[in-house]
C-alpha cells in the first residue's frame, strides 16, 4: 500500500473518523481529540476502533 | 420513513454492537449522536440481529411528552396501582425477566435522554444487576438523567459516537434509495447540503422528488433544484410536514401530544386513511412488539409541539384524554396528566387517582398539582385530606395544618390507619415540631370513644411515647392495642415503636420478636419501605446496646442489601444504619463513609422533620472518636441547630456525642459531666439499656462512680454489655490491671473494639503505676493497635497510656534485629559490635521493658512496630 492509497482511504472515511486517526497518529492527547470532535471521552476508544475497522475495510476492498 | 430506507455504511457499527453484547466486560451499547444521524435505525437493526441470535428483546422509548410521567416508559409492565416505587420496580423486573424463558434479555431503549428518572433508574439497575443487556440511543448534547449517564460513565455500557455518513456512503445510499445511478453533481450537492445526515438527506430527497426537481433522466437521477439558502434540518422537516394535508398533520399532533399512543385509541380519534398516510410517510411509526404508535422521529414531535399554540395543545390533550378515559388499559397517571393540561372540565376521580400514583412514585410536585386541580373542581373532605397528605410529605407543615384545621373531627376520622387525625398528629410532631400538640390531638380523638378507631390512635400514641423517651408507657399502650384490628401499615409502625421501647428497656429478646413480627408483616403485605425501614434500624440499635454487636451488624447489612438496588429514602436510611453499626463495632472509617454518603443522599429532604437528626448525632461521635476535632465540633454545632423535639429518645446519644467532642478537645472533665448527664437522662426515662451505654462511656473517661448501678443493671438489661460493663467498672475502681486486660479482651470478643482499646489503655496505665513496665508496654501497644485497627481512634485513656519503648537508639536497633529473628552473632556482624556488647544491650533493653526472655522482647518490639 502506498502512502497515496492510504491517504485516499483515509479521505473516504467519514470526516470525524479520519480526523480521529490523523490526530491519534500525530500523538495528540485524547482530551484534545475529544474536544475537536465534540465527543465524550468514554466514546473515543470505540470511535477509533470503528475508524480503524472502516479504514481496513476500504483498504481491503479490491480496486474498482 | 427513514426506517424504511436501507441501512448503509453501518457494517462496522453493527459488528461493534454485536461484539459489545457478547462482551463479558460491558453489557451493551449507548449509541450517541446528533438528531437525524440514524441512531434509532442502527439500534433497531442491531436489536433485530440480536433477536435472530436468540435474545429476547423488549423495546421502550423516552418521549418528550412522556418524560413527566414517572415510570411512564415501563407503564405496560408496572401496576396501575399506587404501590411504592420499590414494589413497582421489583414488579417491572419480574415481568420483564419472566417472559424471556431461557433467552437472555435485551432491552432496546430509544431516546434514553427523554426517560423519566424512575424509568432511567430501572434501566440502570437492570444493567447493574446483570438482569439485562441494553442497547440505547441518546441525542448528544441533551440533558440526560443521571442514571442514564452513569451507564457509560461507570463503564457499564460502551459508548458509540455515531457519525454522519461519508461522501461515498451517502452516494451509495442515494443510489440504493433511488434505484439507479445518480449524477455526480446531484450526489455531490446533496452531500454538501446534508453533510451525511441521513434524516436530512431523506427529507431533501423526498421534497425534491415530489417537486419534480429530482428526476430520472435517461436512466440517471439528476437534480435541477438549488435551494437559495441551505436550510437547516429543522427547517427542512418543517417544510415537509407543513406540506402534508391537515388531517395527516393532526394525526402527527395527536401522537406527539401523548406519545406513545395505543393504535386503537388513535383509530378512534382520527380518520384511518389519514393515519395510514402519516404512517406511509414515516411521520408516525408503530412499534412491532406492542400496538403502540410513536412519531416517526423525535424531531417531528418537537417541531409540531413547538408550532401548536397553547389552545390547540389543550384541545388535543382533551381529545386524547377523553378517549383514553373510555379504555381500561390506559395508564392512570398519563391520563391524569393529560387531563390536567387539557381543556376538559376537571374530573376529581381521574385527577385524584393520578395524584395518588404520582405521590406513591414520589413525584410530589406533580401530585400536588393534580390534587389541587381536583380540589378546585370539588372541595370535599377526601380531596382536602389527600392534599394535606401530599403537603405533609413535602414537609409543608403549616399549609397542611391549615387545610386539616378546616375539617371537623368527624371529617378527619376515617377507618384507615392514616386519616385526618393521625395525619394531623404526624404533621404536628414532625414538620411542625410540636410534640405537645401531637399528644393533644391523639388524646382528644381517643376520647371520641370509637373502639375500632382507637386501635390506630393508640398505636400512634405509642409511637409518640417511644420517640419521647417513654419506653415503659409505650409498651403499656401497645399492650392495649389489638394488632389484629390494625391494617398492615399500622401493625408495622406499632412493632417499630415496640422495638424501640423494648430495646431501651433492655428487653432485647422481646424487641427482636417484635421486629421479626414486623418483618413478617412486610413480607406478607409490603408497605411503603421508608416507614418500614426503621424497623431494622431500631432492631439493630437494640442489639448494639445489649452488646450483640455482630448480630446488629448482620441486621444492618441485610437491610441495606434489601434496598441497595434502588436509590431513594429507604437506601439512605439503610446506609445511615450501616454507619450506626460500624460505629458500634469500632470501624470508624466505614462509619464516617456511610454517614457521609447517607447525608449526601438525603439532600435537604427531611431537614424540617428531623429525619437525619439521630444519624447526625452518631456521625458527630464518629468524627470525635476519630480525633477530627474541627469536623466534630462543626458537626456537633449543626446537630445542635437541627435538634428536633420529637426525637427525645436519642437525647442520651446526643449528650454522649457531645462528651466525645469535649474529650477530643482535651476536656475530660467536661466529657465526664456530659456522660453523667446522659446517664441521668436515660435513667430518668427508664431507658436502662442506653443507661448502660452511658455508664460504660463514663468508665472510658475514667469515671467509676456508676459501678454499683452497673452491677444492678447487669441483672436487668439483657445481653453481654451490662455484665461486662459492671466488671469493667469494678476492675477500674480497684485499679486491677489484670482484670482490665481481661475486660478489654472480652469487649473485643463482644465486638466493641473502641471500648476494648480504652480498657487496654487503662490496663496499661494501671500496670505502669504498679511498676510492671513490661505488662504496661504490652497492654499499651495492644490498646493502640486496637485503636489503629478502628481507623485511628483517639480517647483520653489512649492518650494517657501512650508510652514509648524506653530504649536508647542502639538498644532500639538491636531489639529490632532480635525481633527479626537474628542471632547475636548476626546482630554483632550487622552492627560491627562484639557479641558480648550485643548481649549487654539485649539485657539492658529487656530490663527496661520488664521482660525476661528473648521471645518476650521480640514480641513486644513487633507489637510496637505495628503501632
Amino acid at each position: 500500500m502506498t502512502s497515496d492509497e492510504y491517504e485516499a482511504a483515509l479521505r473516504s472515511l467519514p470526516e470525524p473518523h479520519s480526523l480521529a486517526l490523523r490526530l491519534t497518529d500525530a500523538g495528540v492527547p485524547d482530551d484534545v481529540i475529544c474536544g475537536y470532535l465534540h465527543i465524550e471521552p468514554e466514546g473515543l476508544a470505540t470511535l477509533l476502533d470503528l475508524a480503524r475497522r472502516k479504514l481496513h475495510a476500504v483498504l481491503s476492498k479490491p480496486p474498482s | 420513513m427513514v426506517d424504511r430506507w436501507p441501512l448503509t455504511g453501518r457494517v462496522e457499527e453493527l459488528r461493534v454492537i454485536s461484539e459489545a453484547l457478547s462482551d463479558d466486560e460491558r453489557q451493551g451499547m449507548v449509541i450517541a449522536g446528533e438528531a437525524g444521524v440514524g441512531k434509532t435505525r442502527l439500534a433497531r437493526a442491531a436489536a433485530d440481529a440480536a433477536t435472530r441470535a436468540g435474545w429476547a428483546v423488549h423495546r421502550i422509548a423516552g418521549t418528550t411528552t412522556g418524560r413527566p410521567v414517572t415510570l411512564g416508559a415501563f407503564a405496560r409492565w408496572a401496576d396501575a396501582t399506587d404501590s411504592a416505587p420499590q414494589g413497582m420496580t421489583r414488579k417491572v423486573f419480574a415481568e420483564l425477566t419472566a417472559a424471556t424463558g431461557d433467552a437472555p434479555l435485551l432491552l432496546f431503549v430509544d431516546d434514553a435522554h427523554l426517560l423519566d428518572d424512575l424509568s432511567a433508574l430501572i434501566v440502570h439497575q437492570l444493567v447493574l444487576q446483570n438482569a439485562a443487556n441494553v442497547i440505547t440511543t441518546i441525542r448528544a448534547g441533551e440533558t440526560t438523567p443521571d442514571a442514564v449517564t452513569a451507564l457509560w460513565k461507570d463503564g457499564l455500557l460502551q459508548r458509540l459516537e455515531l457519525q454522519t455518513l461519508s461522501h461515498n456512503e451517502s452516494g451509495d445510499l442515494l443510489r440504493t434509495v433511488l434505484g439507479g445511478s445518480v449524477s455526480p453533481d446531484c450526489a455531490n450537492r446533496m452531500w454538501t447540503l446534508s453533510r451525511g445526515n441521513v434524516l436530512f438527506l431523506h427529507h431533501l430527497v423526498e421534497h425534491e422528488r415530489e417537486s419534480g426537481r429530482l428526476a430520472s433522466v435517461d436512466g440517471e437521477w439528476r437534480w435541477t433544484g438549488t435551494p437559495s439558502v441551505s436550510p437547516s434540518l429543522v427547517e427542512l422537516v418543517e417544510m415537509q410536514i407543513g406540506a402534508v394535508a391537515d388531517d395527516v398533520r393532526e394525526v402527527v399532533d395527536l401522537v406527539a401530544i401523548a406519545e406513545p399512543v395505543d393504535r386503537m385509541l388513535l383509530t378512534s380519534l382520527a380518520d384511518p386513511q389519514a393515519i395510514e398516510a402519516a404512517e406511509q410517510r414515516g411521520l408516525i411509526t408503530a412499534s412491532t412488539d406492542v400496538d403502540t404508535v410513536y412519531v416517526g422521529h423525535p424531531l417531528y414531535g418537537e417541531i409540531r409541539l413547538s408550532q401548536c399554540g397553547p389552545m390547540r395543545l389543550r384541545r388535543l390533550r382533551g381529545r386524547v384524554a377523553a378517549a383514553m378515559a373510555k379504555t381500561e388499559a390506559a395508564d392512570p397517571l398519563r391520563l391524569g396528566l393529560l387531563w390536567l393540561e387539557s381543556d376538559l372540565p376537571p374530573d376529581v376521580e381521574i385527577l385524584s387517582l393520578a395524584a395518588n400514583i404520582s405521590a406513591s412514585r414520589l413525584d410530589l410536585g406533580l401530585a400536588e398539582r393534580l390534587t389541587r386541580a381536583a380540589l378546585d373542581a370539588e372541595s370535599t373532605p377526601a380531596t382536602k385530606l389527600q392534599l394535606a397528605h401530599i403537603l405533609y410529605l413535602q414537609e409543608k407543615g403549616q399549609a397542611a395544618e391549615e387545610l386539616l384545621n378546616s375539617l371537623s373531627p368527624q371529617e378527619l376520622a376515617t377507618h384507615n390507619f392514616i386519616d385526618g387525625v393521625t395525619l394531623r398528629a404526624a404533621n404536628l410532631l414532625f414538620p411542625l415540631r410540636d410534640p405537645d400538640a401531637f399528644r393533644a390531638v391523639i388524646d382528644d380523638a381517643v376520647l371520641l370513644g370509637d373502639e375500632a378507631r382507637n386501635q390506630s390512635l393508640l398505636t400512634f400514641r405509642a409511637i409518640g411515647e417511644a420517640m419521647a423517651a417513654r419506653p415503659a408507657e409505650t409498651v403499656e399502650t401497645m399492650a392495649g392495642v389489638d394488632c389484629g384490628r390494625l391494617d398492615g401499615y399500622g401493625r408495622v409502625l406499632g412493632y417499630a415503636a415496640e422495638t424501640i421501647a423494648l430495646g431501651d428497656l433492655g428487653r432485647t429478646a422481646h424487641a427482636g420478636e417484635r421486629a421479626a413480627a414486623g418483618y413478617r408483616e412486610l413480607v406478607e403485605s409490603p408497605q411503603e419501605s421508608f416507614h418500614a425501614s426503621g424497623l431494622a434500624e431500631f432492631h439493630a440499635y437494640a442489639l448494639l446496646t445489649a452488646g450483640y454487636v455482630d448480630d446488629a451488624v448482620a441486621i444492618a447489612n441485610q437491610w441495606h442489601r434489601q434496598y441497595a438496588d434502588l436509590p431513594g429514602m429507604s437506601l439512605s436510611m439503610a446506609t445511615a444504619a450501616l454507619g450506626m453499626t460500624a460505629l458500634g463495632s469500632g470501624d470508624l472509617i466505614a462509619a464516617r463513609h456511610h454517614f457521609d454518603s447517607a447525608r449526601e443522599s438525603f439532600g435537604d429532604y427531611g431537614e424540617i422533620s428531623g429525619l437525619f437528626y439521630r444519624f447526625r448525632i452518631l456521625h458527630t461521635e464518629a468524627l470525635a472518636r476519630s480525633g477530627d476535632r474541627e469536623a466534630a465540633a462543626a458537626s456537633l454545632e449543626s446537630t445542635r441547630q437541627s435538634r428536633h423535639p420529637a426525637y427525645e429518645y436519642v437525647e442520651s446519644g446526643y449528650l454522649l456525642a457531645s462528651a466525645w467532642v469535649a474529650a477530643a478537645a482535651g476536656g475530660v472533665t467536661e466529657a465526664r459531666t456530659l456522660s453523667h448527664q446522659a446517664v441521668e437522662f436515660s435513667r430518668g426515662h427508664g431507658q436502662i439499656a442506653r443507661e448502660v451505654l452511658a455508664l460504660q462511656t463514663a468508665l472510658q473517661f475514667g469515671d467509676v462512680s456508676g459501678a454499683d448501678r452497673l452491677t444492678e443493671l447487669a441483672t436487668k438489661v439483657e445481653g453481654p454489655r451490662a455484665p461486662l460493663s459492671a466488671r469493667y467498672a469494678h476492675a477500674l475502681a480497684a485499679d486491677d490491671a489484670v482484670a482490665l486486660d481481661s475486660v478489654s479482651r472480652d469487649f473485643e470478643a463482644m465486638g466493641d473494639a473502641l471500648a476494648a482499646a480504652d480498657a487496654a489503655a487503662q490496663a496499661a496505665t494501671s500496670h505502669r503505676l504498679a511498676g510492671r513496665r513490661g505488662s504496661a508496654l504490652t497492654a499499651s501497644s495492644r490498646g493502640h493497635l486496637l485503636a489503629i485497627n478502628c481507623g485511628g481512634a483517639v480517647s483520653p485513656a489512649l492518650s494517657a497510656a501512650r508510652v514509648p519503648l524506653p530504649f536508647t537508639r542502639r538498644e532500639h536497633e538491636i531489639a529490632k534485629l532480635v525481633s527479626l529473628g537474628r542471632s547475636n552473632k548476626e546482630i554483632a556482624d550487622a552492627t560491627t559490635l562484639s557479641v558480648r556488647t550485643v548481649e549487654g544491650h539485649i539485657y539492658q533493653a529487656s530490663a527496661k521493658a520488664g521482660v525476661t526472655s528473648r521471645s518476650e522482647l521480640s514480641a513486644l518490639v513487633l507489637q510496637f512496630n505495628e503501632v
